[in-house]
């Protein structure tokens, strides 16, 4: 499945950069995908803690580590989560280790390694825009 | 010598022709018109051409410019007339939420509304008593503009397009794009949740932005808050 890369409106007018967005869905919040910025340098998949209880998911605050996201000082808590990405016509669903973020200042989430990367076969094309995700071996096999 | 016309009393607007001192005449337009132009004749009744415009209403219809009743259009609403403003039905928008577009919308403090959603909050009327089209004519004459969603625009080809809706069309990925960056502007800081090229509500929170998905059973693409800023996206330098 494909995705476009987001665009944004600039301050100064005009688009920002356009950027690798992939839309993961929550179980439990699968009414609105969450936004996540496609990042090949971040090990793990975070959101917003803000999303959690609205997905119904209960943070135990068993497993946290304080991080620095975008230069800003931020709790992570961990939860395992089925996730969905959807194009419309194919869907697929993992269970995956979130970072629940607290504060988490960002437009988006940040799909990383953990969480996402591991799980698809990811093909970037900047100059056109946008980027296309098939499922890896593990997600194939199940 | 010419006469400023703008000196002139208001007269009533039967009598059309005023003397000067110089014999010459002014004639004035007979339809009420609020800015006419005014000629003047030579005492052979010959017209010279535009002088000034003149400022012009029937006594009647005269508002200072302070009164701040310029724009206020009176309409009758199911049986009942209103008096609305535009600045009061754009303030009386603030902190309500867009409900779903179904067809019809009209462009209010850059969003996108149902017509009879307004109408309805404006006037304190029952839904059941309008129409959409009354609506949207309502809103059209106090300087909305108007328009279709773009799906139902599919089924409608021959719709106006005065609402400048984002535009519509199909990505490099054969799935519908996303709001283009000017469509978003309008909600810039906030929570947005869209679908297709569509923004289907924007929100301070994403916790309002899902209740009112929720609410209205409507089920986004993605859920995003809308930035301006490369920096935004980025982040600062790691501290």
């Amino acid at each position: 499945m494909r995705f476009d890369f987001r665009v944004l409106p600039s301050a100064s007018g005009g688009a920002l950069t356009p950027r690798p967005i992939v839309d993961i869905a929550l179980e439990g919040l699968d009414v609105a995908p969450v936004a996540c910025l496609l990042d090949t340098g971040a090990p793990r998949t975070r959101m917003s803690a803000e999303f959690a209880p609205l997905a119904g998911i209960e943070l135990t605050g068993d497993l946290t580590e304080e991080l620095y996201a975008g230069g800003v000082k931020t709790v992570g808590e961990l939860a395992r989560v089925n996730l969905t990405v959807t194009d419309g016509t194919d869907e697929f669903s993992w269970d995956a280790p979130v970072w629940f973020c607290d504060p988490w200042p960002h437009p988006f989430g940040l799909a990383g390694l953990e969480g996402f990367l591991h799980h698809f076969v990811v093909t970037i094309s900047a100059y056109d825009g946008y980027l296309e995700v098939a499922p890896g071996p593990g997600l194939q096999d199940a | 010598m010419l006469t400023n016309p703008a000196h002139q009393p208001v007269q009533p607007p039967a009598r059309r022709r005023h003397e000067t001192r110089d014999g010459s005449a002014i004639v004035r337009p007979s339809s009420p018109l609020l800015m006419a132009h005014v000629y003047r004749q030579n005492p052979r009744g010959l017209a010279c051409g535009p002088l000034v415009l003149l400022q012009w209403r029937r006594i009647g219809e005269y508002f200072p410019e302070s009164s701040g009743r310029r724009n206020m259009t009176v309409m009758t609403v199911s049986g009942r007339q209103y008096d609305l403003e535009p600045r009061r039905v754009e303030a009386l928008l603030q902190g309500t939420l867009p409900e779903p577009i179904h067809e019809h919308f009209v462009v209010i403090n850059s969003r996108r509304w149902p017509p009879k959603q307004v109408l309805a909050l404006v006037t304190g009327l029952d839904r059941a008593d309008f129409t959409t089209h009354q609506a949207r004519r309502a809103l059209t004459r106090l300087g909305f503009s108007a328009g279709r969603a773009a799906a139902s625009r599919a089924h409608h080809p021959h719709t106006s397009s005065a609402a400048a809706p984002p535009p519509t069309g199909t990505s490099v990925t054969g799935h519908p794009a996303m709001p283009a960056a000017e469509a978003l502007r309008p909600f810039i800081g906030m929570w947005v949740a869209v679908r297709g090229d569509n923004v289907l509500v924007a929100a301070p929170s994403p916790a309002e932005v899902v209740a009112w998905l929720a609410k209205h059973q409507q089920r986004a693409q993605s859920l995003f808050r809308v930035v301006d800023t490369e920096q935004a996206i980025a982040g600062a330098a790691p501290q």
